[in-house]
């Protein structure tokens, strides 16, 4: 028989309380504010033990202000637009804190500039744009930070609509300085995405890769299926050809100026152009050599891998990463990469639209890759149009857990399914972000119901920054959003288990060793992690490797395998701070044989 | 259904529309005729009718049909917003609309309502309207399955008991079968009650559920063993167990037709790379590659596209036309279209191109000037007035458009590209070069930039200048004949030591601008 107080208890917990009140109204809180209102997931989905608050929004407490320009203006539905602006995270100063860099679209005619923000002893953001060299107007879109001239400081490449360019850094202390090195050879005229930094052909000098969307024409019309305007998808254009810059620093004799040779067509990158948008660079044949995984807006996904004579061979779909399980190409956008089922195998997670499944490519064997989205759990979630995407630990128990922002393309029929301080015009597009754990053997469960801060309003995100902006151990997140400030989320889960922090350097190099893979040891558990800032989407992350141990005080190794395929290894140690793990000092390694 | 039992179940569909609530799911949990009473209650309660996301929209809107006998309310067609809608696309949907209101029993005016809907992508109406059709018309497979269509862009998992309730509504497996002698229609309903069901495996793969799909396939294998599209689907389970051999047989029995060709040849590639079979499977990726992906047909996917209407469903068919080589086809839809739509620029740019293409050069002109008085920095009208004055021979003027193209795009290669062919013209080798290198920057996959560079330089007397991108044009299009030639002769040359030679522009290379017909450069039209 039917129970009317059982049934009232099952409403309530989606919105029986608004109900009562006589709707469900939305509660607007300030944008930004730590105190977002809490909301209700679809109630089929969500699970009644909705997980732990992991995040605060730290934004205006750090002092960060950055309002994103979109740009464009008088012409609404330009494309560019809706791909948003990008950031990073870069120790511009090398005081051991991570500075931030947000990049804004509003292009020559606008009165909103690029921002640098510098991080004091306090953990207070200090724009220290003005002057910097780095306070550009710019259609700018995505961001990487590293040290392409090997003098200890890293430096800047922005990618824009129709330009790209390279700022070596020439800060004295706490003043920043970046020159831009128009004569590089840096040469792109094509609409630049995602791109990030690698040293393909191990000279131990860092080149460039470089991710072109389409050939846009701005004066294209386009219109969703009830013929109202709106922004164009890729499949309007044809899409363009990824860069490959080599860095020819290690073969001139005094590495200056600093020059980089386009290389595209020679590499063999550009046999297969594609609306590119994200990017990530790792060894995924098992050769110790590093490939290209390119995420193609609405085309199979590219996977370049290295042939070590300076070629590259085109092989996603020989590696089941191109698309999905039936075979469909989706809008493959932001790329988060880890050890979601703790094989040892990393596994790779691609944003995509609503109407597609993001989807999780496990590693089964090395090299070979399945849509595995559904075991994942990815689905059982709610579904946005996907973004930036990080795959880490966020609780530190050991097993990484996944972020991604959301915010759609185009309007559907549908409002925002979360309070939103858009205006009319954006706020269609307007999504909520969400976050989800991973419950320590493969399974993802989506916490976001108790993230308000974080997934509790909705924008149109793109950008997600992952990095341990306060050096406390926890990882923390920002996001850039079109039309919106930054957002700036602060680690605060509970109970967050013991870490480690992995910083690695060549010291012949005087840099972060870009592209080397750290395995870490407790007990019989292994985890694996890069130095690598370059994934996500349009942005730059900490570039340093981090680890949560869970209940374990202590690690027992950690193999490093450098960009020139070197293994060392090193002892175990205290967790909970930062090692450093110098070239030479370990204990080497002989190479395991049985690449693929 | 008779008309007596459809009226007992008469709800507005409008009002459940409006009133979709956070979350009805817990409802599911309460028995039927109680959670009728809660659903009265809580839409009373609430009175709220604003906008919840799409996933939360459509079990409410079953579940309130499935108890509309409790509210009484005569069915009247959702409220739709048209703010910036078509009016071509507003004018059937308020077509349909009015069908229904003239017959709120009728499945059939239910049914053209949700179809209306569903062509144009108002998903949750639709949604709502097949289902007042299914409730009109429950042994018809068709509402629950466009339903299933309509949710599916959403929430694919949603998508499955409504496929689910399609398949049980066809006949039984082996019972419509297509045979020699059964009549059209009868084919095409067989035709129709496979694809339901083998869009429903497929779905079952997508969504990582290979073991809901596997018996009922192997069932529909035994009645249609010659069916491509199933063998394609138990070819992919098996690649998905691991069963590599098993993959490979099914590919093999799957055949070639067209939908077929791309994935018989990925999943070979896949399957073959699995097995270390690295040359195989690149012979595969590359055959794969040359072929263009066709999706399968849908059930009813003639009847919607019937119904799609509006201007970008007529830009499209024309558009369809020129690709498909019917300029003359594609102009009569684009006279109709600019007459009903004179404000868009798009209409006259594409009737300005299958004019063009038709070498009637001053209509063209005539559409494109219509262009550019809308839309003045319209890069695709002013590259195609650059075309129109190319093909008269007239390159001064030529040049001057394809100029202003790239004032509005800088990165356009083709108008790039042409600028070097009209500066060629012109006599002008080292203008037309500097536009090469340019064009080039643009895109640097494009063989055809590579090659003209290449041929220029060399015809200047640019030996390894004109060798390096030659060298660089054959990486991209290593058999092509042309660049082979040039190489060729360059080694000859070379060989007899006429390094340095300049030989005459007006060769084996004639130029000709991207634009018109052969693709030189990334054909722009």
């Amino acid at each position: 028989m039917f129970d009317l107080r059982n049934a009232l208890i099952l409403v309530g917990f989606s919105c029986l309380t608004p109900l009562l009140a006589g709707g469900c109204a939305d509660s607007q809180t300030p944008d930004g504010s730590d105190s977002a209102p809490s909301f209700s997931l679809d109630a089929r989905t969500a699970d009644p033990i909705a997980g732990p608050k992991l995040f605060v929004d730290a934004t205006g407490e750090l002092g960060i202000d950055c309002v994103h320009d979109p740009g464009f203006s008088g012409a609404p539905y330009a494309m560019p637009r809706i791909v948003g602006s990008g950031g990073g995270v870069l120790d511009f100063d090398n005081d051991g804190r991570l500075d931030l860099y947000l990049l804004q679209n509003g292009g020559d005619a606008s009165k909103s500039t690029s921002r640098l923000y510098r991080q004091d002893d306090t953990g207070k953001f200090v724009d220290v744009s003005a002057g910097s060299g780095l306070d550009l107007k710019v259609q700018g879109m995505g961001f990487a930070a590293g040290d392409v001239d090997n003098d200890g400081r890293v430096d800047v490449l922005i990618t824009e609509y129709g330009r790209s360019r390279l700022f070596l850094n020439q800060s004295d202390g706490a003043k920043p300085k970046f020159v831009a090195a128009s004569d590089a050879g840096i040469e792109n005229r094509m609409w630049g995405t995602s791109c990030c930094f690698v040293d393909y052909d191990r000279d131990g000098w860092l080149d460039i890769v470089l991710v072109n969307y389409v050939d846009y024409d701005p004066s294209r019309w386009c219109a969703d299926a009830r013929g109202r305007q709106e922004f164009c998808g890729p499949d309007n254009f044809p899409g363009r050809v990824t860069k490959l810059f080599r860095n020819l620093s290690g073969r001139a004799t005094n590495h200056k100026p600093i020059r980089f040779e386009d290389v595209t067509v020679a590499a063999g990158l550009a046999t297969h152009p594609g609306p590119g948008l994200g990017v990530f660079c790792a060894d995924f044949s098992g050769d110790r050599w590093p490939d290209i995984f390119v995420a193609n807006d609405g085309k199979p996904n590219h996977l370049w891998i290295n042939q070590k004579d300076g070629t590259f061979k085109e092989e996603g779909l020989l590696s089941g990463i191109s698309t999905n399980a039936m075979g469909k190409a989706e809008a493959n956008m932001g790329i988060a990469v880890g050890d979601v089922d703790g094989n040892g195998l990393f596994d790779v997670f691609v944003t995509h639209l609503t109407s597609e499944t993001h989807t999780m490519w496990m590693q089964d064997t090395r090299g070979f890759f399945q849509d595995r989205t559904v075991a994942a759990g990815v689905t059982a979630a709610w579904r946005g149009t996907g973004f930036g995407t990080i795959m880490a630990d966020f609780d530190n128990n050991g097993a990484v857990d996944l972020a991604l922002v959301n915010g759609k393309v185009e309007r559907g029929e549908s409002g925002p399914d979360a309070p939103t301080k858009l205006d009319a015009f954006w706020s269609p597009y307007a999504e909520r972000n969400q976050v989800l754990l991973n419950d320590g053997r493969g399974g993802l469960r989506d916490v976001s119901a108790a993230n308000a801060p974080f997934s509790g309003l909705a924008a149109v995100s793109r950008g997600l920054i992952c990095a341990d902006l306060d050096n406390d151990g926890g990882l923390d997140l920002v996001v850039t959003r079109i039309a919106q400030g930054v957002a700036v989320y602060r680690n605060v889960a509970p109970n967050r288990g013991h870490w480690l922090r992995v910083r690695a350097v060549d010291p012949a190099l005087h840099r972060d060793a870009y592209g080397a893979e750290i395995h870490l040891r407790v007990g019989e558990r292994k985890q694996m992690s890069w130095i690598n800032p370059g994934y996500s989407y349009l942005c730059s992350n900490d570039p340093r490797a981090h680890f949560g141990l869970g209940a374990a005080e202590r690690y027992d190794a950690l193999t490093i395998i450098w960009p020139d395929g070197v293994e060392e290894s090193f002892p175990g140690g205290a967790a909970d701070r930062e090692v450093v793990l110098r070239r030479g000092e370990g204990q080497l390694v002989q190479p395991a044989a049985g690449a693929r | 259904m008779n008309r007596k039992a459809a009226k007992t179940q008469r709800r507005s569909v409008s009002d459940i529309h409006k009133c979709r609530l956070c979350s009805f799911a817990p409802l599911r949990l309460i028995s039927t005729r109680s959670g009728a009473i809660l659903a009265v209650l809580v839409l009373a309660a609430s009175g709220c009718g604003r906008p919840v996301s799409r996933e939360a929209a459509y079990e409410p809107l079953a579940l309130s049909l499935k108890h509309a006998d409790m509210l009484g309310d005569p069915p009247a067609p959702p409220k739709l917003d048209f703010v910036d809608v078509d009016r071509a696309v507003v004018a059937a949907i308020q077509r349909a609309e009015e069908g229904v209101r003239k017959n709120p029993d009728s499945a059939d005016a239910w049914g053209k309502l949700g179809m209306v809907l569903l062509a144009h992508e108002f998903d949750e109406a639709a949604a709502a309207c097949l289902a007042q059709t299914e409730i009109l018309q429950p042994d018809e497979p068709r509402w629950p399955f466009l339903q299933g269509m309509a949710v599916l862009r959403w929430r694919p998992g949603d998508a499955v008991p409504l496929l689910e309730r399609a398949v049980k509504r066809l006949p039984p497996l082996g019972t419509s079968a297509a045979t020699e002698s059964a009549s059209l229609s009868e084919a095409q309903k067989a035709a129709g009650a496979s694809a339901i069901r083998l869009r429903l495996f497929e779905l079952y793969v997508e969504l990582d559920r290979p073991k809901d799909a596997e018996a009922p396939l192997r069932q529909f294998l035994k009645t249609d063993p010659e069916n491509g599209r199933a063998h394609l689907i138990a070819a992919r389970i098996a690649l998905r167990g691991g069963r590599l051999e098993e993959c490979l047989r099914e590919v093999e029995l799957a055949g070639y037709a067209r939908p077929a060709q791309k994935p018989v040849h990925e999943l070979r590639a896949e399957a073959f790379s699995r097995q270390g079979r690295k040359t195989d499977a690149e012979a595969e990726r590359r055959m794969a590659a040359g072929v263009a992906q066709v999706a399968w047909p849908g059930p009813y996917d003639d009847d919607l596209d019937s119904l799609r209407t509006g201007l970008k469903v007529a830009l499209s068919r024309a558009d369809r036309y020129y690709v498909n080589g019917k300029p003359q086809a594609s102009i009569d839809v684009l006279n109709d279209v600019v007459k009903e739509y004179p404000e868009s620029e798009w209409a006259w740019i594409l009737l300005g191109r299958a004019q063009i293409k038709l070498r009637r050069l001053d209509e063209a002109q005539a559409s494109l000037e219509k262009a550019l008085a809308i839309s003045p920095k319209s890069a695709d009208a002013l590259f195609r007035m650059g075309v129109v004055h190319f093909v008269r021979g007239e390159y001064a003027e030529a040049a001057e458009w394809y100029r202003k193209v790239i004032e509005q795009k800088a990165d356009h290669p083709v108008a790039l590209y042409n600028l070097g062919q009209c500066a060629r013209h012109l006599k002008q080798p080292d203008v037309a070069a500097d536009y090469f290198r340019q064009a080039i920057a643009c895109a640097p996959d494009n063989f055809e930039l590579l090659f003209a560079l290449g041929a220029l330089l060399a015809d200047e007397g640019k030996t390894e200048e004109g060798r390096r991108y030659l060298e660089q044009a054959k990486k991209l299009s290593p058999r092509d004949p042309r660049v082979l030639e040039r190489l060729y002769e360059l080694d000859r040359r070379g060989a007899k030591g006429e390094e340095g030679e300049s030989r005459p522009t007006d060769g084996t290379h004639e130029p000709r601008p991207a634009g018109t017909s052969t693709p030189q450069a990334r054909p722009a039209d």
